[in-house]
Protein backbone atom coordinates (compact mmCIF):
# COMPACT_ATOMS: atom_id res chain seq x y z
CA UNK A 1 0.00 0.00 0.00
CA UNK A 2 2.63 2.45 1.13
CA UNK A 3 4.97 1.23 -1.60
CA UNK A 4 2.38 1.83 -4.26
CA UNK A 5 1.64 5.28 -2.81
CA UNK A 6 5.34 6.15 -2.89
CA UNK A 7 5.77 4.81 -6.39
CA UNK A 8 2.73 6.78 -7.50
CA UNK A 9 4.20 9.91 -5.95
CA UNK A 10 7.56 9.24 -7.54
CA UNK A 11 5.98 8.54 -10.87
CA UNK A 12 4.03 11.77 -10.53
CA UNK A 13 7.18 13.73 -9.70
CA UNK A 14 9.11 12.09 -12.49
CA UNK A 15 6.43 12.80 -15.02
CA UNK A 16 6.13 16.41 -13.90
CA UNK A 17 9.88 16.90 -14.16
CA UNK A 18 9.86 15.15 -17.50
CA UNK A 19 6.93 17.29 -18.52
CA UNK A 20 8.78 20.51 -17.79
CA UNK A 21 12.00 19.37 -19.41
CA UNK A 22 10.37 18.23 -22.58
CA UNK A 23 7.50 20.64 -22.96
CA UNK A 24 7.93 21.21 -26.68
CA UNK A 25 7.63 17.46 -27.25
CA UNK A 26 4.35 17.56 -25.43
CA UNK A 27 2.75 19.29 -28.41
CA UNK A 28 -0.64 17.72 -28.92
CA UNK A 29 -1.49 16.34 -32.33
CA UNK A 30 -4.13 18.23 -34.36
CA UNK A 31 -6.87 18.24 -31.79
CA UNK A 32 -10.25 19.83 -31.65
CA UNK A 33 -9.99 20.14 -27.90
CA UNK A 34 -7.07 22.50 -27.90
CA UNK A 35 -7.24 26.20 -28.72
CA UNK A 36 -5.90 27.17 -32.14
CA UNK A 37 -6.47 30.87 -31.71
CA UNK A 38 -4.84 33.07 -29.05
CA UNK A 39 -6.35 36.36 -27.91
CA UNK A 40 -4.84 39.36 -26.11
CA UNK A 41 -5.65 43.01 -25.45
CA UNK A 42 -3.37 45.85 -26.55
CA UNK A 43 -3.60 49.63 -26.28
CA UNK A 44 -2.43 52.28 -28.70
CA UNK A 45 -0.69 54.42 -26.08
CA UNK A 46 1.45 53.72 -23.06
CA UNK A 47 -0.79 55.90 -20.89
CA UNK A 48 -4.45 56.87 -20.81
CA UNK A 49 -5.47 60.51 -21.01
CA UNK A 50 -8.42 61.55 -18.80
CA UNK A 51 -11.39 62.75 -20.84
CA UNK A 52 -10.12 61.19 -24.08
CA UNK A 53 -10.78 57.99 -26.00
CA UNK A 54 -8.05 55.38 -26.09
CA UNK A 55 -8.05 52.79 -28.86
CA UNK A 56 -7.76 49.23 -27.63
CA UNK A 57 -7.01 46.30 -29.90
CA UNK A 58 -8.23 42.72 -29.57
CA UNK A 59 -5.45 40.73 -31.20
CA UNK A 60 -6.28 37.24 -32.47
CA UNK A 61 -3.33 35.09 -33.47
CA UNK A 62 -4.32 32.01 -35.41
CA UNK A 63 -2.39 28.88 -36.20
CA UNK A 64 -1.88 28.21 -39.90
CA UNK A 65 -5.09 27.12 -41.68
CA UNK A 66 -7.36 28.26 -38.86
CA UNK A 67 -9.68 31.22 -39.23
CA UNK A 68 -12.27 33.20 -37.31
CA UNK A 69 -15.31 34.97 -38.72
CA UNK A 70 -16.15 38.51 -39.76
CA UNK A 71 -19.36 39.86 -38.26
CA UNK A 72 -21.05 39.84 -41.67
CA UNK A 73 -20.08 36.28 -42.60
CA UNK A 74 -23.15 34.93 -44.42
CA UNK A 75 -23.84 31.90 -42.25
CA UNK A 76 -20.64 31.35 -40.51
CA UNK A 77 -20.66 31.12 -37.00
CA UNK A 78 -19.91 33.42 -34.25
CA UNK A 79 -17.58 36.27 -34.93
CA UNK A 80 -15.77 37.25 -31.73
CA UNK A 81 -18.04 38.80 -29.11
CA UNK A 82 -17.26 40.37 -25.75
CA UNK A 83 -19.16 38.26 -23.22
CA UNK A 84 -17.92 39.97 -20.08
CA UNK A 85 -15.95 43.10 -19.40
CA UNK A 86 -14.48 44.43 -16.21
CA UNK A 87 -13.62 48.13 -16.29
CA UNK A 88 -12.85 50.71 -13.63
CA UNK A 89 -15.79 52.93 -12.65
CA UNK A 90 -16.64 55.58 -15.24
CA UNK A 91 -14.83 53.85 -18.13
CA UNK A 92 -16.92 52.64 -21.08
CA UNK A 93 -16.18 50.48 -24.10
CA UNK A 94 -17.56 51.34 -27.54
CA UNK A 95 -18.61 48.97 -30.30
CA UNK A 96 -16.08 46.64 -31.93
CA UNK A 97 -14.72 48.09 -35.19
CA UNK A 98 -14.09 45.41 -37.82
CA UNK A 99 -11.31 45.70 -40.39
CA UNK A 100 -12.03 44.31 -43.85
CA UNK A 101 -11.96 40.49 -43.84
CA UNK A 102 -10.82 38.00 -46.49
CA UNK A 103 -12.95 35.82 -48.72
CA UNK A 104 -13.03 32.13 -47.95
CA UNK A 105 -14.71 29.55 -50.13
CA UNK A 106 -15.12 26.09 -48.60
CA UNK A 107 -15.62 22.98 -50.77
CA UNK A 108 -19.13 22.99 -52.21
CA UNK A 109 -18.86 26.69 -53.02
CA UNK A 110 -19.79 27.86 -49.51
CA UNK A 111 -18.75 31.46 -49.04
CA UNK A 112 -17.69 33.13 -45.79
CA UNK A 113 -15.78 36.26 -44.82
CA UNK A 114 -12.99 35.45 -42.40
CA UNK A 115 -9.74 36.53 -40.76
CA UNK A 116 -6.64 34.35 -40.72
CA UNK A 117 -3.04 34.75 -39.55
CA UNK A 118 -3.43 37.70 -37.22
CA UNK A 119 -6.15 40.30 -36.94
CA UNK A 120 -6.70 43.20 -34.57
CA UNK A 121 -10.29 44.25 -33.91
CA UNK A 122 -10.53 47.76 -32.51
CA UNK A 123 -12.55 48.82 -29.47
CA UNK A 124 -12.60 52.44 -28.28
CA UNK A 125 -12.28 52.95 -24.53
CA UNK A 126 -13.73 56.19 -23.16
CA UNK A 127 -11.57 57.40 -20.28
CA UNK A 128 -13.54 59.54 -17.78
CA UNK A 129 -12.37 63.07 -16.98
CA UNK A 130 -12.30 61.92 -13.36
CA UNK A 131 -9.55 59.36 -14.07
CA UNK A 132 -6.70 60.13 -11.69
CA UNK A 133 -3.21 60.62 -12.99
CA UNK A 134 -0.89 58.03 -11.46
CA UNK A 135 -3.62 55.39 -11.11
CA UNK A 136 -3.71 52.37 -13.37
CA UNK A 137 -6.86 51.23 -15.15
CA UNK A 138 -7.31 47.47 -15.40
CA UNK A 139 -9.30 46.35 -18.43
CA UNK A 140 -10.46 42.74 -18.27
CA UNK A 141 -12.35 41.07 -21.12
CA UNK A 142 -13.81 37.63 -21.77
CA UNK A 143 -14.50 36.77 -25.39
CA UNK A 144 -15.93 33.85 -27.33
CA UNK A 145 -15.85 33.03 -31.03
CA UNK A 146 -15.96 30.18 -33.53
CA UNK A 147 -12.63 29.01 -34.92
CA UNK A 148 -12.45 26.73 -37.93
CA UNK A 149 -9.97 24.96 -40.15
CA UNK A 150 -11.51 21.98 -41.89
CA UNK A 151 -13.25 21.43 -38.56
CA UNK A 152 -14.82 23.99 -36.24
CA UNK A 153 -14.43 24.56 -32.51
CA UNK A 154 -15.93 27.12 -30.16
CA UNK A 155 -13.05 29.25 -28.93
CA UNK A 156 -12.86 31.47 -25.89
CA UNK A 157 -10.29 33.60 -24.22
CA UNK A 158 -9.75 36.15 -21.52
CA UNK A 159 -7.09 38.74 -20.97
CA UNK A 160 -6.54 41.83 -18.92
CA UNK A 161 -4.38 44.87 -19.39
CA UNK A 162 -3.39 47.52 -16.84
CA UNK A 163 -2.72 50.92 -18.34
CA UNK A 164 -1.37 53.81 -16.25
CA UNK A 165 -3.36 57.07 -16.31
CA UNK A 166 -1.29 60.05 -17.45
CA UNK A 167 -1.80 63.79 -17.21
CA UNK A 168 -5.15 65.32 -18.32
CA UNK A 169 -3.59 67.26 -21.20
CA UNK A 170 -0.86 64.72 -21.79
CA UNK A 171 0.39 63.43 -25.11
CA UNK A 172 1.32 59.86 -24.15
CA UNK A 173 3.85 57.90 -26.16
CA UNK A 174 2.62 55.18 -28.49
CA UNK A 175 2.88 51.65 -27.19
CA UNK A 176 5.00 48.96 -28.80
CA UNK A 177 1.75 47.41 -30.09
CA UNK A 178 0.54 50.63 -31.76
CA UNK A 179 1.53 49.42 -35.28
CA UNK A 180 -1.03 46.60 -35.00
CA UNK A 181 -3.75 49.16 -34.29
CA UNK A 182 -2.51 51.34 -37.13
CA UNK A 183 -2.59 48.37 -39.53
CA UNK A 184 -6.14 47.56 -38.53
CA UNK A 185 -7.22 51.19 -38.94
CA UNK A 186 -5.90 51.21 -42.49
CA UNK A 187 -8.19 48.24 -43.26
CA UNK A 188 -11.32 49.99 -41.96
CA UNK A 189 -13.79 50.77 -44.74
CA UNK A 190 -14.12 54.38 -45.86
CA UNK A 191 -17.21 56.16 -47.17
CA UNK A 192 -18.15 55.17 -50.73
CA UNK A 193 -16.31 57.51 -53.17
CA UNK A 194 -19.36 58.48 -55.23
CA UNK A 195 -17.33 61.07 -57.15
CA UNK A 196 -15.32 58.37 -58.91
CA UNK A 197 -17.31 55.15 -58.66
CA UNK A 198 -20.93 54.01 -58.95
CA UNK A 199 -23.00 51.45 -57.06
CA UNK A 200 -26.52 51.03 -58.43
CA UNK A 201 -29.17 48.79 -56.95
CA UNK A 202 -31.95 48.05 -59.44
CA UNK A 203 -34.42 45.15 -59.56
CA UNK A 204 -32.47 43.13 -57.02
CA UNK A 205 -29.12 43.56 -58.77
CA UNK A 206 -26.25 45.66 -57.40
CA UNK A 207 -23.85 46.86 -60.08
CA UNK A 208 -20.56 48.30 -58.92
CA UNK A 209 -18.37 50.16 -61.39
CA UNK A 210 -14.99 51.39 -60.26
CA UNK A 211 -13.00 52.96 -63.14
CA UNK A 212 -9.31 52.09 -62.96
CA UNK A 213 -9.80 49.03 -60.75
CA UNK A 214 -8.52 45.62 -61.83
CA UNK A 215 -10.00 43.55 -59.02
CA UNK A 216 -13.06 43.98 -56.78
CA UNK A 217 -14.21 41.90 -53.85
CA UNK A 218 -17.40 42.25 -51.81
CA UNK A 219 -17.75 41.17 -48.20
CA UNK A 220 -21.43 41.05 -47.20
CA UNK A 221 -22.34 42.94 -44.05
CA UNK A 222 -24.70 41.94 -41.28
CA UNK A 223 -27.75 43.49 -42.89
CA UNK A 224 -27.04 42.25 -46.41
CA UNK A 225 -29.80 40.27 -48.13
CA UNK A 226 -28.81 36.82 -49.40
CA UNK A 227 -26.72 36.85 -52.56
CA UNK A 228 -26.96 34.37 -55.39
CA UNK A 229 -23.76 32.31 -55.75
CA UNK A 230 -21.69 34.54 -53.45
CA UNK A 231 -18.70 32.22 -53.97
CA UNK A 232 -18.43 33.52 -57.54
CA UNK A 233 -20.25 36.84 -57.62
CA UNK A 234 -18.31 38.53 -54.81
CA UNK A 235 -15.08 38.47 -56.80
CA UNK A 236 -14.53 40.38 -60.07
CA UNK A 237 -11.22 40.49 -61.91
CA UNK A 238 -12.25 43.72 -63.58
CA UNK A 239 -13.63 47.14 -62.67
CA UNK A 240 -17.25 45.94 -62.67
CA UNK A 241 -19.06 43.68 -60.24
CA UNK A 242 -22.62 42.40 -60.55
CA UNK A 243 -24.27 41.07 -57.41
CA UNK A 244 -27.68 39.40 -57.68
CA UNK A 245 -29.80 39.05 -54.60
CA UNK A 246 -31.52 35.74 -54.00
CA UNK A 247 -34.73 37.32 -52.80
CA UNK A 248 -34.97 39.86 -55.60
CA UNK A 249 -38.68 39.20 -55.91
CA UNK A 250 -39.24 40.53 -52.42
CA UNK A 251 -40.23 44.12 -51.87
CA UNK A 252 -37.01 45.17 -50.22
CA UNK A 253 -33.42 44.18 -50.78
CA UNK A 254 -30.52 45.53 -48.73
CA UNK A 255 -27.05 45.68 -50.22
CA UNK A 256 -24.73 46.09 -47.26
CA UNK A 257 -21.06 45.37 -46.98
CA UNK A 258 -17.51 46.31 -47.79
CA UNK A 259 -16.00 46.60 -51.27
CA UNK A 260 -12.27 45.97 -51.61
CA UNK A 261 -10.77 47.75 -54.59
CA UNK A 262 -7.41 46.93 -56.17
CA UNK A 263 -6.47 49.72 -58.52
CA UNK A 264 -4.21 48.77 -61.43
CA UNK A 265 -0.56 48.46 -60.37
CA UNK A 266 -1.42 48.88 -56.68
CA UNK A 267 -0.67 45.89 -54.45
CA UNK A 268 -2.83 46.91 -51.49
CA UNK A 269 -6.59 47.30 -51.79
CA UNK A 270 -8.67 50.21 -50.51
CA UNK A 271 -11.90 49.44 -48.64
CA UNK A 272 -15.24 51.21 -48.98
CA UNK A 273 -18.63 50.70 -47.30
CA UNK A 274 -21.84 50.26 -49.20
CA UNK A 275 -25.35 50.34 -47.81
CA UNK A 276 -28.33 50.62 -50.11
CA UNK A 277 -31.88 49.37 -49.97
CA UNK A 278 -34.11 48.83 -52.99
CA UNK A 279 -36.39 51.62 -51.78
CA UNK A 280 -33.48 54.06 -52.43
CA UNK A 281 -34.34 53.78 -56.11
CA UNK B 1 5.68 29.15 -20.81
CA UNK B 2 5.60 31.60 -23.66
CA UNK B 3 8.48 29.79 -25.27
CA UNK B 4 6.78 26.43 -25.04
CA UNK B 5 3.65 27.89 -26.65
CA UNK B 6 5.73 29.17 -29.52
CA UNK B 7 7.36 25.79 -30.01
CA UNK B 8 3.93 24.23 -29.99
CA UNK B 9 2.74 26.59 -32.69
CA UNK B 10 5.91 25.94 -34.69
CA UNK B 11 5.34 22.20 -34.47
CA UNK B 12 1.75 22.49 -35.56
CA UNK B 13 2.81 24.85 -38.31
CA UNK B 14 5.25 22.32 -39.72
CA UNK B 15 2.67 19.55 -39.39
CA UNK B 16 0.22 21.82 -41.15
CA UNK B 17 2.27 21.75 -44.34
CA UNK B 18 1.42 18.10 -44.84
CA UNK B 19 -1.98 17.90 -43.23
CA UNK B 20 -4.00 20.35 -45.32
CA UNK B 21 -3.06 18.68 -48.59
CA UNK B 22 -4.17 15.38 -47.17
CA UNK B 23 -7.60 16.57 -46.13
CA UNK B 24 -8.19 18.98 -48.97
CA UNK B 25 -8.26 21.93 -46.63
CA UNK B 26 -8.07 25.38 -48.09
CA UNK B 27 -6.79 28.52 -46.51
CA UNK B 28 -8.25 31.86 -47.45
CA UNK B 29 -6.19 33.70 -49.96
CA UNK B 30 -6.64 37.23 -51.15
CA UNK B 31 -5.65 36.30 -54.67
CA UNK B 32 -7.43 32.98 -55.05
CA UNK B 33 -11.10 32.57 -54.66
CA UNK B 34 -10.92 28.84 -54.00
CA UNK B 35 -9.06 26.64 -51.55
CA UNK B 36 -5.47 26.39 -52.64
CA UNK B 37 -5.43 22.62 -52.84
CA UNK B 38 -8.22 22.50 -55.41
CA UNK B 39 -7.07 22.99 -58.97
CA UNK B 40 -8.93 25.48 -61.11
CA UNK B 41 -9.89 22.90 -63.70
CA UNK B 42 -11.48 20.51 -61.23
CA UNK B 43 -13.08 23.42 -59.58
CA UNK B 44 -14.79 24.70 -62.68
CA UNK B 45 -15.94 21.24 -63.64
CA UNK B 46 -17.42 20.58 -60.21
CA UNK B 47 -19.16 23.84 -60.21
CA UNK B 48 -20.57 23.25 -63.65
CA UNK B 49 -21.86 19.88 -62.51
CA UNK B 50 -23.48 21.59 -59.59
CA UNK B 51 -25.17 24.11 -61.87
CA UNK B 52 -26.22 21.37 -64.31
CA UNK B 53 -27.74 19.39 -61.50
CA UNK B 54 -29.67 22.47 -60.52
CA UNK B 55 -30.98 22.87 -64.04
CA UNK B 56 -31.94 19.28 -64.75
CA UNK B 57 -33.38 18.48 -61.34
CA UNK B 58 -35.38 21.23 -59.71
CA UNK B 59 -33.54 22.75 -56.75
CA UNK B 60 -35.20 23.30 -53.40
CA UNK B 61 -37.40 26.39 -53.44
CA UNK B 62 -40.14 27.50 -51.06
CA UNK B 63 -43.56 26.54 -52.49
CA UNK B 64 -42.08 24.18 -55.10
CA UNK B 65 -41.90 20.39 -54.95
CA UNK B 66 -38.88 19.44 -52.82
CA UNK B 67 -36.17 17.54 -54.73
CA UNK B 68 -36.50 13.75 -54.56
CA UNK B 69 -33.73 11.76 -52.92
CA UNK B 70 -32.75 8.16 -52.26
CA UNK B 71 -30.01 7.60 -49.67
CA UNK B 72 -28.86 4.88 -47.33
CA UNK B 73 -29.08 5.37 -43.60
CA UNK B 74 -26.35 4.37 -41.14
CA UNK B 75 -27.84 0.87 -40.87
CA UNK B 76 -27.66 0.40 -44.63
CA UNK B 77 -31.40 0.80 -45.16
CA UNK B 78 -32.44 2.70 -48.27
CA UNK B 79 -34.63 5.70 -47.60
CA UNK B 80 -36.54 7.44 -50.34
CA UNK B 81 -38.28 10.78 -49.86
CA UNK B 82 -41.27 9.29 -51.66
CA UNK B 83 -41.58 6.72 -48.82
CA UNK B 84 -43.10 9.57 -46.83
CA UNK B 85 -45.58 10.77 -49.45
CA UNK B 86 -48.54 12.49 -47.79
CA UNK B 87 -46.60 13.20 -44.58
CA UNK B 88 -44.86 16.30 -43.27
CA UNK B 89 -41.10 15.66 -43.43
CA UNK B 90 -38.46 17.59 -41.48
CA UNK B 91 -34.93 17.30 -42.88
CA UNK B 92 -31.89 18.56 -41.00
CA UNK B 93 -28.38 18.71 -42.40
CA UNK B 94 -26.20 17.02 -39.85
CA UNK B 95 -22.59 16.63 -38.71
CA UNK B 96 -22.00 15.14 -35.25
CA UNK B 97 -18.60 16.87 -35.07
CA UNK B 98 -20.01 20.36 -35.57
CA UNK B 99 -20.26 22.34 -32.33
CA UNK B 100 -23.53 23.96 -33.50
CA UNK B 101 -25.06 20.51 -33.85
CA UNK B 102 -23.56 19.36 -30.56
CA UNK B 103 -25.05 22.25 -28.65
CA UNK B 104 -28.50 20.85 -29.45
CA UNK B 105 -27.64 17.49 -27.87
CA UNK B 106 -25.41 18.43 -24.94
CA UNK B 107 -25.54 20.45 -21.70
CA UNK B 108 -29.18 19.63 -21.13
CA UNK B 109 -30.31 20.54 -24.65
CA UNK B 110 -32.16 17.91 -26.67
CA UNK B 111 -33.68 20.03 -29.45
CA UNK B 112 -33.79 17.52 -32.31
CA UNK B 113 -34.87 14.55 -30.22
CA UNK B 114 -37.57 16.65 -28.55
CA UNK B 115 -38.86 17.83 -31.94
CA UNK B 116 -38.84 14.27 -33.25
CA UNK B 117 -40.74 13.00 -30.21
CA UNK B 118 -43.29 15.80 -30.03
CA UNK B 119 -44.11 16.04 -33.73
CA UNK B 120 -43.50 12.35 -34.47
CA UNK B 121 -46.60 11.66 -32.39
CA UNK B 122 -48.48 13.93 -34.77
CA UNK B 123 -47.28 11.99 -37.83
CA UNK B 124 -44.32 14.20 -38.76
CA UNK B 125 -41.27 12.34 -40.14
CA UNK B 126 -37.82 13.50 -39.08
CA UNK B 127 -34.62 12.63 -41.00
CA UNK B 128 -31.05 13.90 -40.84
CA UNK B 129 -28.74 14.02 -43.86
CA UNK B 130 -24.96 14.12 -43.56
CA UNK B 131 -23.31 15.36 -46.78
CA UNK B 132 -19.79 15.12 -45.37
CA UNK B 133 -17.35 13.55 -47.83
CA UNK B 134 -15.38 10.45 -46.77
CA UNK B 135 -12.61 11.44 -44.36
CA UNK B 136 -14.18 14.75 -43.43
CA UNK B 137 -15.26 15.69 -39.92
CA UNK B 138 -18.31 13.74 -38.74
CA UNK B 139 -18.70 11.87 -42.04
CA UNK B 140 -19.42 8.19 -42.56
CA UNK B 141 -21.36 5.34 -41.06
CA UNK B 142 -19.27 4.89 -37.92
CA UNK B 143 -19.27 8.49 -36.67
CA UNK B 144 -22.99 8.86 -37.28
CA UNK B 145 -23.88 5.54 -35.72
CA UNK B 146 -21.92 6.57 -32.62
CA UNK B 147 -23.78 9.87 -32.56
CA UNK B 148 -27.12 8.07 -32.78
CA UNK B 149 -26.11 5.89 -29.86
CA UNK B 150 -24.49 8.58 -27.71
CA UNK B 151 -27.24 11.13 -28.26
CA UNK B 152 -30.09 8.57 -28.25
CA UNK B 153 -31.22 9.67 -31.70
CA UNK B 154 -34.21 7.71 -32.97
CA UNK B 155 -34.52 9.31 -36.40
CA UNK B 156 -32.40 8.01 -39.29
CA UNK B 157 -29.21 9.72 -40.39
CA UNK B 158 -28.88 9.42 -44.16
CA UNK B 159 -25.41 9.43 -45.69
CA UNK B 160 -24.88 11.63 -48.75
CA UNK B 161 -21.13 11.26 -49.14
CA UNK B 162 -21.13 12.48 -52.75
CA UNK B 163 -22.87 15.67 -51.59
CA UNK B 164 -25.36 15.41 -54.44
CA UNK B 165 -28.49 15.75 -52.32
CA UNK B 166 -26.95 18.51 -50.22
CA UNK B 167 -26.17 20.54 -53.32
CA UNK B 168 -29.62 19.91 -54.75
CA UNK B 169 -31.09 21.40 -51.59
CA UNK B 170 -28.33 24.04 -51.52
CA UNK B 171 -27.58 23.05 -47.93
CA UNK B 172 -24.59 25.03 -46.67
CA UNK B 173 -24.61 24.72 -42.88
CA UNK B 174 -25.11 22.23 -40.10
CA UNK B 175 -27.72 22.35 -38.77
CA UNK B 176 -29.78 23.61 -41.73
CA UNK B 177 -33.48 22.82 -41.70
CA UNK B 178 -36.03 22.02 -44.39
CA UNK B 179 -39.73 21.26 -43.88
CA UNK B 180 -41.52 19.45 -46.68
CA UNK B 181 -45.31 19.73 -46.52
CA UNK B 182 -47.80 16.88 -47.04
CA UNK B 183 -48.14 17.83 -50.72
CA UNK B 184 -44.38 17.53 -51.21
CA UNK B 185 -43.72 21.27 -51.43
CA UNK B 186 -41.03 23.01 -49.43
CA UNK B 187 -42.61 24.94 -46.56
CA UNK B 188 -39.57 26.14 -44.61
CA UNK B 189 -35.85 26.51 -45.16
CA UNK B 190 -33.41 27.97 -42.67
CA UNK B 191 -32.10 27.90 -39.13
CA UNK B 192 -33.34 25.63 -36.35
CA UNK B 193 -33.83 28.58 -34.01
CA UNK B 194 -32.97 32.20 -33.36
CA UNK B 195 -29.72 31.75 -31.45
CA UNK B 196 -26.43 31.45 -33.28
CA UNK B 197 -24.68 31.70 -29.91
CA UNK B 198 -22.14 29.06 -29.01
CA UNK B 199 -23.92 27.65 -26.00
CA UNK B 200 -27.51 28.70 -25.69
CA UNK B 201 -30.41 27.25 -27.61
CA UNK B 202 -32.74 29.84 -29.13
CA UNK B 203 -36.00 31.00 -27.59
CA UNK B 204 -37.90 30.70 -30.87
CA UNK B 205 -37.61 27.36 -32.64
CA UNK B 206 -38.55 28.18 -36.23
CA UNK B 207 -39.18 24.53 -37.10
CA UNK B 208 -41.59 24.00 -34.20
CA UNK B 209 -43.35 27.25 -35.07
CA UNK B 210 -43.76 26.29 -38.73
CA UNK B 211 -44.89 22.75 -37.83
CA UNK B 212 -47.51 24.12 -35.41
CA UNK B 213 -48.83 26.36 -38.16
CA UNK B 214 -48.90 23.60 -40.79
CA UNK B 215 -50.64 21.16 -38.42
CA UNK B 216 -53.21 23.85 -37.53
CA UNK B 217 -53.89 24.32 -41.24
CA UNK B 218 -52.46 27.85 -41.21
CA UNK B 219 -49.96 29.32 -43.65
CA UNK B 220 -46.33 29.33 -42.44
CA UNK B 221 -45.49 32.88 -41.41
CA UNK B 222 -41.69 32.52 -41.47
CA UNK B 223 -40.73 30.42 -44.49
CA UNK B 224 -37.08 31.40 -44.67
CA UNK B 225 -34.41 32.33 -42.13
CA UNK B 226 -30.66 32.49 -42.34
CA UNK B 227 -29.21 29.14 -41.27
CA UNK B 228 -26.29 29.35 -38.87
CA UNK B 229 -23.66 26.75 -38.18
CA UNK B 230 -20.59 25.02 -39.56
CA UNK B 231 -20.15 24.60 -43.28
CA UNK B 232 -21.36 21.29 -44.70
CA UNK B 233 -18.15 19.29 -45.20
CA UNK B 234 -18.51 18.66 -48.93
CA UNK B 235 -15.68 16.92 -50.75
CA UNK B 236 -15.64 19.43 -53.58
Amino acid sequence: MSFSLVSTLLAGMASSVFGVASEPQGAAPESKDRPHVQFRIISEHKELTPGSTEMLGLVFTMEPHWHIYYKGAPGGGNPPSIDESSLPKGYTLGEIQWPAPKRYVAPGGIYDSVYDGEVTLLVPLAVPTTAKSGDAARIGLKLSWLECADVCVFGKGEDSLSIPVGAPEGKPARSADAPKIEKSRSAMPQAWPSERATADLKSGVLTIQFPGAERLEFYPGEECSDLESPDESTLARSNTMTLRFADANKAQVTAHGVVAVWMAKTPEPAFYSIKKTSSDQ
Amino acid sequence: MKRSKLSLIALIASAGIILPAAVGMGSPDQKDSKPATTTTTTDKKDHKDHKDAKQTEAAAKIGSIAPAFTLNDTEGKTVNLSDFAGKIVVVTWFNPGCPYVKKHFENGANTFNDLNKKYGEKGVVFVAINSGAPGKEGAGKEANNSARKDWKIEFPILLDESGKVGKLYDAKRTPEMFIINKDGTLAYHGAIDDSDKTKEVGKTNYVAKALDEIIAGKPVTTTQTKPYGCTVKYGS
